[in-house]
């Protein structure tokens, strides 16, 4: 009786997970599809078809006909880059998030608590305040990509004590070094107000100068982290449990940490390198995750990826939609305009107590 | 159980993204376009000494320039502006449509537009410049007049570009003759030298122009010598205002002039005399625009600063619908 009764739990649980996954998985296509044809010009979503089909090698002939030469490039040059820009950057950052939030074994902590942020803002202001132009049309995200990877290693260095490096120390030494960091580029905008408006705009994050090159750049680094993360999903369990348990159950600790704290450092610098600093995602979508998927990171990894994906590209799809009179507005305000009520409701109507104990 | 089926949905999930990622990724990649060069008759050199050359005078020009569309319009090549920025302030009621400013463009309006040029303002090539030239292959001509000489080179080159440049020489040559009269008529000025503090923000400090900035050309040209000595702008000590105590004080259009009744300002030459020498500008469009239109900023000032002064410019030497001078 009692077994029957675990087993129609258990069956009724996977049918509930399996239900959201599949809703999620076509909210995510939907969402995608829908994207390409939203923008400041109007195009009809059959001649955005048309033109996606045109791009099929070999069998493209056959629809490369009803569209104009600008309708085209305004999908492949601009709508297509910037669509898939968000898809790699929401999963990057959801990813983030979720690892940063389980090896901290805190839920307030996201992956520009590290120094990722703060590193690369200092970069790419150097880049601009400099007029550095080492890598060409790259340097701003070059710069800000070296610059992010800089401050994390001086963080993590500036940490190990006895061979080891605490959590605790981790973050109050990320956090330290950040405002260190920040100061430096406030003086740096303040020493030339000319800066100060192009900076503002890089610090709210954008996509819109995505491009095909880095999108291939980003993609390529954020599989990987995504890769890794999902092979260390178990271990990410047992660091929610303390360095202690994790060690106990032969996780070697340190060099795990290492590795995670590097690939989550590698991708999101290189998505806040191309798209500057998108705040929100990182911090919030591992928990929408864990909400809907319950809190093991082999389903809260994969959640977060797919979930931070949807909300950047909904995200994308209002900043460039005619709500604002034609205006693009940057995407970092609109993640937080949109994401802060989102997760309020869902905190009220849908953790049922996941936070309060 | 559970647990190991949903792994399995979301290992798929996400290597279903991938695949389509990956996928969409290499068909964009298959159709970039390569950046052609193009070889033609007309060159221009923008303020970066970089050249572009096209095969006719442009028709389709978007403008993210405030300045340039001011210069446009005087050459009579408004028309050919198919896109304006918000900032533009002359010639009133702008029916091109605005695809941004200095700091933030839509992309996808300035593709609709289909122009041949894209020109923007700027001490550096701005991020946006370098994605309208590289990845839009949009000509991107940067121009950063920082003098007067600059501004007429700026309308030299906008009168190339647009096969305007008979234009372009009457309004430089306008310019020169009102500016060489300013000149003669400071020099026969009595209380030359006097010192001047231009109060450009108040956000933040109290920001103001060095010696090395466009404001500074007006008060060189009025001989007037800013208490501000180092170069760009920046904000200065209130130790400063109190110890140089300037004989002129020179506000921003949206400085108010309450902000000069109280301490370092209040002490000063320019707050204790009679009358008081603080001055308002009556239009940052005149003195923050570096265009053509600096003649009518210089002659204010100067009638401001020296009173009595018998000044008079010339007749612009193109008929405009809405004049360049300031409506009274």
């Amino acid at each position: 009786m009692h077994g029957k009764y675990l087993t129609s739990l258990v069956s009724g649980r996977r049918s509930q997970l399996s239900t959201r996954s599949a809703v999620i998985a076509v909210i995510f296509f939907v969402v995608l599809i829908v994207s390409l044809s939203i923008g400041t010009v109007q195009i009809p979503p059959m001649i955005v078809a048309e033109i996606i089909l045109s791009q099929i090698p070999f069998l493209g002939a056959h629809f490369a006909s009803g569209f104009s030469q600008v309708q085209y490039e305004i999908v492949v040059l601009l709508r297509e880059p910037q669509i898939l820009g968000a898809v790699v950057i929401g999963a990057s950052l959801g990813v983030g998030g979720a690892v940063i939030q389980s090896i901290f074994k805190n839920p307030i902590t996201e992956p520009y608590v590290i120094g990722i942020s703060s590193g690369a803002a200092l970069g790419a202001v150097l880049a601009i305040a400099g007029s550095v132009y080492i890598f060409g049309a790259y340097t701003v995200g070059g710069m800000a990509f070296i610059f992010s990877l800089l401050v994390v290693f001086l963080v993590y260095f500036a940490s190990i004590r006895r061979g080891k490096v605490p959590m605790v120390y981790l973050l109050l030494m990320g956090i330290a070094i950040s405002l260190f960091v920040s100061a430096i580029v406030a003086f740096l905008l303040f020493s030339n107000i000319r800066l100060q408006g192009a900076v503002f705009f890089w610090l709210l994050g954008s996509l819109q100068e995505m491009t095909w090159p880095k999108v291939e750049i980003i993609t390529g680094i954020n599989i990987l982290m995504i890769m890794v993360s999902l092979l260390y999903s178990r271990e990410l369990d047992a660091f929610q449990m303390g360095e202690e348990y994790a060690s106990s159950v032969g996780v070697s600790v340190e060099r795990t940490k290492i590795l995670l704290i590097a690939t989550i450092t590698l991708g999101v610098s290189s998505c806040v390198a191309v798209a500057g600093l998108i705040g929100f995602v990182g911090l919030v979508i591992p928990h929408v995750s864990r909400i809907i998927f319950g809190g093991s990171n082999r389903s809260v990894v994969p959640a977060s990826a797919v979930l931070g994906s949807v909300f950047l590209l909904i995200s994308e799809d209002i900043a460039h939609s005619r709500l604002f009179g034609g205006e693009v507005i940057p995407i970092g305000i609109i993640t937080s305009l949109i994401g802060v009520p989102f997760f309020m409701f869902l905190m009220v109507r849908l953790a049922g107590g996941f936070y309060e104990s | 159980m559970s647990e190991k089926l949903m792994d399995k949905k979301m290992w798929a999930l996400v290597a279903a993204i991938i695949v389509v990622t990956s996928a969409l990724i290499s068909v964009g990649v298959v159709t970039q376009k390569s950046n052609s060069a193009s070889a033609g008759k007309i060159t221009v050199t923008d303020s970066l000494g970089r050249t572009f050359t096209f095969q006719h005078p442009v028709t389709r020009i978007v403008s993210l320039d405030p300045s340039a569309t001011a210069i446009l319009y005087a050459l009579g090549s408004y028309r050919y502006l198919v896109g304006g920025n918000q900032f533009d302030c002359y010639p009133p009621h702008e029916t091109a449509p605005n695809v941004g400013d200095s700091y933030s463009v839509n992309y996808e309006e300035i593709l609709n537009l289909s122009p041949q040029v894209v020109l923007g303002y700027g001490t550096s090539m701005p991020t946006y410049g370098t994605y309208i030239n590289d990845t839009l292959h949009i000509p991107f001509i940067l121009d950063n007049p920082e003098n007067f000489t600059q501004i007429e080179n700026l309308t030299t080159m906008l009168g190339i570009l647009t096969g305007t440049q008979s234009n372009a020489t009457l309004i430089n040559n306008w310019m020169q003759e009102n500016l060489a009269n300013v000149r003669n008529q400071i020099s026969l000025q009595t209380n030359r030298g006097q010192s001047v503090f231009y109060y450009l923000s108040a956000c933040g400090g109290i920001w103001t122009s060095g010696n090395d900035t466009f404001i500074n050309q007006y008060f060189s040209i009025l001989d007037l010598k800013n208490i501000a000595n180092s170069p760009g702008y920046y904000t200065v000590s209130a130790e400063l205002i109190a110890s140089e105590s300037p004989d002129i004080i020179l506000l921003d259009q949206y400085v108010p002039y309450s902000d000069v009744t109280a301490a370092p300002f209040n002490q000063t030459s320019a707050m204790t005399s009679s009358p008081q020498k603080v001055y308002a500008i009556f239009n940052d469009s005149f003195f923050n625009e570096p265009d053509f239109r600096v003649v009518y900023a210089i002659q204010w000032l100067a009638e401001q600063v020296y009173p009595g002064i018998q000044l008079s410019i010339s007749q612009f030497p193109i008929s405009l619908q809405y004049p360049p001078w300031p409506s009274s």
